[in-house]
């Protein structure tokens, strides 16, 4: 360890196409149920393919989705936390595009924009805007790993004592951009059904979504009486350095990311409850996720599961809402299943049902393009 | 701590051409070393990969998104200029991609001692990177710095 400063979660929010809060949230993700729909409005955009995860019955602003899914997460997730007045914030977002809808509308000419103020960045100053006890904020722009690097990022400043509260989340609207791109990079499921790691797996599914927690020392939640709902310990990161989009066949950056978590903090690899993977169900996102799983936990198999079946990938909020489905494991001691896994093409271990067990340490797994990797680890306290 | 920050600036007709131009730039102009896992890269930006949406989805708008340009989409991404960098200079330490408006010396500084403890860094690759769209053509401002251990 780096620190005996521990550093707990004490709140949770979140926004996505199956839940606008935590317990719904949490019981949606035990169940079957699934935010993936066939989209009419994408069909008369001429989009080959209509499946998406799109957040339902939140009127708003095109423009401001990404700020108001922030808000409505930051508020359930600083309700929880109980978090005091005099407490020094600091914001830290991940997101990959920022308001999308902004970018589309200046393409489409019907706006005039300035491009900037639509960036992470923009989304940033209207939360501090909204917050003022934000004294400082950092936006992490790391694409689908960009959750984890805020959360790197607000493990950091805490322990600095730089803040006493760090809000940490990632962000991302839906993207008509991205849904192009993924479909134009062939990343898209042409079947509509996201299928994690499995043999028949052809694609991902675009989601939308936000995802917020609040950490702060375990110290200041102690002082403050304010459940500990776990500890969030490390973040590991590394690059490929390899390909614009595709991961590196022999999984070496992801390798390099399990090991150094584990051998930081002092963790026998058999601690490791559960995985929480990045799973996107694309043929090479998997396998090399599969490769690098496979090569690490050779003798001991933890289990491994992912969300995206049933919210999409959620971009630059995937790690920031997975990171809140590992707090959630620890708290309830039960591990979410992968819906649609039927044949397994790897020798991992999927589960097809939730898991009710102990449940102490979790890595959190986010890859994105441009080669980044990213595993944080969360761990119950006491 | 200082740190030394040099200028380049340059011209192009896409994003991926900046980052093109200002990796050969370095490459021919210095003799810097970079340690692979033990080297990181900090880009920080307002701008990066805004244009490059913006054009996307106006191809997609004029040729439909089945049959938008797919070279453009990675450039869509605000990290795609560091990803570039650390594929030309096989670095493969954390990667920042920060979006903000200015250099926070004080915070490049703070992080890079974090990773010095946490990932045996060496060196950090700093740039900062402002582009500028008149017309057709891009313009870019970019400052970079080396900070070493």
């Amino acid at each position: 360890m780096l620190t005996n400063n521990n550093i707990a979660v004490t709140g949770l929010g979140v926004v996505c196409s199956l839940a606008n809060n935590i317990n719904d949230f949490w019981s949606a993700l035990l169940n079957d149920s699934c935010g993936i729909k066939n989209w009419e409005d994408l069909k008369h955009l001429d989009f080959k393919y209509t499946h998406a995860s799109r957040v339902e019955n939140f009127e708003c602003d095109a423009l401001q989705r990404g700020f108001l899914f922030s808000v409505a997460a930051i508020d359930q997730a600083i309700q929880q936390a109980k978090v005091a007045s005099q407490e020094k914030w600091g914001l830290f977002l991940g997101t990959t595009m920022g308001e999308s809808a902004a970018f589309e509308a200046i393409a489409e000419k019907n706006k005039t924009l300035i491009p900037e103020d639509y960036t992470g960045f923009g989304i940033c100053k209207r939360l501090q805007q909204k917050y003022p006890k934000i004294k400082t904020f950092q936006c992490f722009a790391t694409a689908c790993a960009a959750g984890n690097y805020a959360l790197n990022a607000g493990l950091d400043a805490l322990r600095k004592g730089d803040i006493t509260i760090a809000i940490v989340g990632g962000v991302d609207p839906f993207s008509k951009i991205a849904m192009t791109g993924f479909s134009r990079s062939r990343a898209m499921s042409p079947s509509g059904i996201c299928k994690p790691f499995d043999l028949d797996r052809d694609g991902m599914i675009l989601g939308e979504g936000a995802g917020f927690l609040v950490l702060e020392k375990v110290e200041n939640a102690t002082k403050r009486n304010t459940n500990v709902l776990a500890i969030i310990n490390d973040c590991a990161l590394s690059c490929d350095a390899y390909h614009p989009t595709a991961p590196k066949p022999d999984a070496s950056g992801i390798i390099d990311c399990f090991n150094q978590i584990l051998k930081n903090n002092v963790l026998k690899h058999s601690k490791i409850d559960w995985i929480s993977a990045h799973g996107t169900g694309t043929k090479l996102s998997d396998q090399s996720e599969a490769k690098a799983i496979s090569n690490v936990f050779k003798a001991y198999k933890p289990y491994v599961s992912s969300i995206k079946p049933k919210i999409g990938h959620t971009l630059g909020a995937a790690t920031a809402i997975e990171a809140i489905v590992s707090v959630l494991s620890i708290q309830h001691n039960t591990i979410p299943h992968t819906i649609n896994h039927t044949n397994s093409e790897f020798d991992i271990r999927i589960p097809k049902q939730p898991v009710y067990t102990e449940v102490n340490h979790v890595l959190n797994c986010g890859y994105a393009f441009g080669g980044l990797n990213s595993i944080s680890l969360f761990s119950s306290w006491n | 701590m200082e740190l030394n920050w040099n200028t380049y600036e340059t011209t192009g007709n896409t994003e991926a051409d900046l980052a093109k131009k200002f990796v050969d730039a370095i490459h021919v102009e210095n003799n810097f070393e970079f340690y692979g896992n033990q080297t990181a890269v900090c880009f920080i930006t307002l701008n990066a990969g805004t244009f490059s949406s913006i054009a996307f989805w106006e191809n997609a708008l004029e040729h439909s998104p089945r049959f938008a340009n797919p070279g453009i989409f990675p450039w869509t991404l605000a990290n795609a200029t560091s990803g570039y960098i650390a594929r030309k200079f096989s670095i493969t330490g954390p990667n920042y991609t920060i979006i903000d408006n200015r250099i926070n010396e004080k915070q490049l500084i703070s992080n890079f001692k974090t990773d010095v403890l946490k990932y045996s860094i060496k060196n950090v690759f700093c740039v900062y990177w402002d582009i500028k769209k008149t017309n057709k053509q891009f313009s870019l401002i970019a400052k970079w710095s080396l900070i070493l251990a």
